[in-house]
This record gives C-alpha cells, structure tokens and sequence, in this order.
C-alpha cells in the first residue's frame, strides 16, 4: 500500500469545509466529488467523505469509501492507470497559486505558542465489559492551542520555587468545553458555555535549573450537559431525545518553561475520571457509562502534520 | 487460599482511573497510542487539499485525497 502510495502527493482533509465552502480550494473538490463513491446520495446524510484520487487540474480518477487495503489498492491502481492516459494538458493546471481567499483555521496555527496532541481513549473498567470488537481499542485526537500570551498565564505570577499560579477561567473552561469530550468511538460536540459546572488547573513551581522552570499541573473538570439531541448515528437522527452527558476527571501532569526561549519546552497533563451521555455521533447510545475515561494532552512538535487546527476551533474565538 | 490472595492484591490494586502522582505512569501509558495505531502517520499526508494541489502540479504526480467529516490527522 505504501508502495503504491508514493506515486501520489497524499493529503488529509476535512471534507464538509470542502462540500460547502466557496474558495478555490473547496471548488476544485466539488468539480470531482459528484463523480466519486458517494455522488448524488442524500440520505442517510449527503456527507461526500472517503479517499479520491484526482488531478492537480481537479479531474477525477478514482475514489472509494473502504478500510478494506484490497480494495484500496485496487482504487490507486485504477487512478494511476487513468492518470497515465491522460495527457498533461488534461491532469495539470496553468492557474495552481495559493489563492488569498482560501482562509483556514491552520492559518492561526501558534507557532510561538503551545501546541499541544490530545488524545483520548477508554480506560480499564473495573468490570472488565467492554465490546469484543474495535471499539475496545478506540482512541482519537485533536489538537489543543494556546497563544504565546495564553501559555505565558499558566505560569505562577512569580517564577520562584514553592510558587504557585492559577490558570485564567477562560482558558481552562476552553480546555474543558473543547477537549475534554469524549470523541473515543467518534466525533462529539463541544460543550456548551454552561454545561462546565467546575474547572480549575493550578500550577507549582518545584524547580528551577538556570532559565529552566519545572512545574507540577494540578486540577479537575465536571462538565454536565443536558438538552434533546440524538444518540445513535442515523437510527434517531430526526428523532432526538432528552439527553444528558459529561465528564468528570481530574487532572495531573508536569511542564517545563523555558525562560530564555519564552516557551514551554516539555508539557504533559493526563486527566482521568468518568464519561457518561452519547451523542449522535459518538458510538455511546448502548454504552453511555458512567464508565472510565483518559486523555493526554502533550506538546505537538512544530510538524506539518501537527499543524491542524483544533476540531472545535470556533470556541476559541480568536480573531 | 490462592483465591483470597488473588482477591487481596486485587482490592489493593487502585482504581484505574484514580490519577495520583503515583499511578500518573500507568494510566498514560494506558491512553497514548501504540507503534502500530499511528501507522497511517508514515504517510507523509499534507495537511490541506490545496498544499497537494500546489505541490502535485510542480511534480506532475496525481493526488491522493483522505476527506473525513473531521480532518483525518485531528479528530474524525
């Protein structure tokens, strides 16, 4: 697979900005996604995800919607084979820039801030059940941002041992509302403002080394959300219901700041507690919990793939 | 008398989801994903569309495109 791979510019992208958006980079994929697996579908939902194969000038080659790696392969071999008929006229494009109007979240990426990997996975339940199937090796991830000024307020006001520092409302509750959800089996919403009925992370200074700062992070989150909405994909989905979920955990974990550079060099916070509630997406409706739940929240080094913007990215409401 | 044994090191095991400084290894261990779950990470996959659009046109390569509800490399 990786092989045949390599005879493609591979890139990962998310498909509704792409059906509904109206730059150049969205149109370019509504010129093909009619041609592809899913073309003309509406129902259960007019979603077009799935893996294309196409040309720079936006024709299509191939597409399919599968984990199945048989039949992957079989869609890379029909795309190369349709790509090497064709002429460069056809496949290439005299008009390839990077348009000014194609505006997206990973332009805000905080290059000298803190980026940080989530991830989020069941933990062991104490009754040992758990479906014997994928979903008991489910795990997700997001990333979670903060400017260098929102970074910089999570240090105590004073850089001397024993000190400790509260880390700003704001910042935790965005912490809360948009990462700490449980997105394990699949995507979940962020909380709404109120549905954060306590969150708080403290840090403590326990040592300096030169312009290194060492912390320890402390806290805990409950969130609690209700309201009526579905739980169970497509099943209920013009039928919601009364619903309530959360998570309730605490929070651990250790950072170094480095005063020199005016960043976090290392960061690491793992919470632990319990889920409950579904939503319409998340794979909950016949496991809502309370059952146990982790995540880890570490420093993304300054990649290319890490550069992809939180997934509730309009709860930070940056400008 | 095994049993009783087996049950007493069993009720002296912490909750898994009790985090304290000492069980802090153990439960991130327990979350963060192993070797073989980020595979699809060996994939050099641009992070947009248009990134491999660019960079496809210069190479005259054709485009492998992985779309998700929720970017494929953040949370789908």
């Amino acid at each position: 697979m990786k092989a045949l791979a390599a005879n493609f510019v591979p890139a990962a992208d998310e498909v509704w900005r792409l059906q509904h958006g109206k730059d150049a980079e969205c149109k370019l994929f509504q010129g093909f996604m009619e041609k592809g697996h899913y073309g003309g579908r509406v129902q259960p939902t007019d979603t077009r995800q799935g893996t294309y194969c196409c040309t720079p000038s936006g024709q299509f080659l191939a597409s399919c919607n599968t984990n199945d790696p048989k039949q992957m392969a079989g869609m890379l071999r029909t795309a190369l084979s349709k790509w090497k008929e064709m002429t460069q006229a056809v496949r290439l494009s005299s008009e390839v820039e990077k348009p000014s109007e194609i505006q997206r979240p990973e332009t805000k990426y905080p290059k000298d801030g803190l980026v940080l990997q989530v991830i989020v996975r069941d933990l062991p339940r104490e009754d040992g059940k758990c479906p014997d199937d994928w979903r008991k090796d489910a795990w997700n991830q997001d990333y979670a941002w903060f400017t260098r000024r929102e970074a910089a307020q999570l240090l105590p006001a004073t850089l001397e041992v024993g000190a400790k520092g509260t880390t700003p409302a704001a910042l935790i509750s965005r912490l809360a509302r948009a990462h700490l959800i449980d997105t394990v089996r699949g995507q979940s919403s962020a909380y709404q403002n109120g549905a954060i009925e306590s969150a708080w992370l403290e840090t403590r200074i326990d040592k300096i080394a030169g312009d290194r700062v060492s912390l320890t992070l402390f806290g805990a989150s409950q969130s609690n959300e209700k309201g009526s909405w579905s739980v169970n994909g497509f099943a209920d989905m013009n039928d919601p219901s009364a619903n309530t979920r959360g998570i309730d955990c605490k929070l651990l974990g250790s950072a170094t700041y480095d005063r020199s550079k005016g960043k976090f060099v290392q960061f690491e916070l793992v919470a632990a507690g319990q889920r409950h509630g579904a939503t319409q997406y998340n794979g909950r409706a016949d496991d809502p919990g309370p059952a146990p739940i982790g995540f880890v929240f570490r420093i993304a080094p300054d990649l290319p793939q890490n550069h992809v913007a939180p997934t509730n990215f309009w709860v930070y409401n940056w400008q | 008398m095994l049993a009783v044994i087996l049950w007493c090191v069993a009720i002296q095991q912490p909750s898994p989801v009790a985090l304290t400084q000492e069980t802090l290894p153990h439960i991130r261990e327990l979350i963060l994903p192993k070797a073989a779950e980020e595979e699809f990470q060996q994939i050099p996959w641009r992070t947009s569309l248009w990134s491999a659009v660019v960079e496809a046109n210069q190479k005259d390569k054709p485009i492998l495109l992985w779309a998700m509800n929720g970017h494929p490399l953040g949370c789908t």
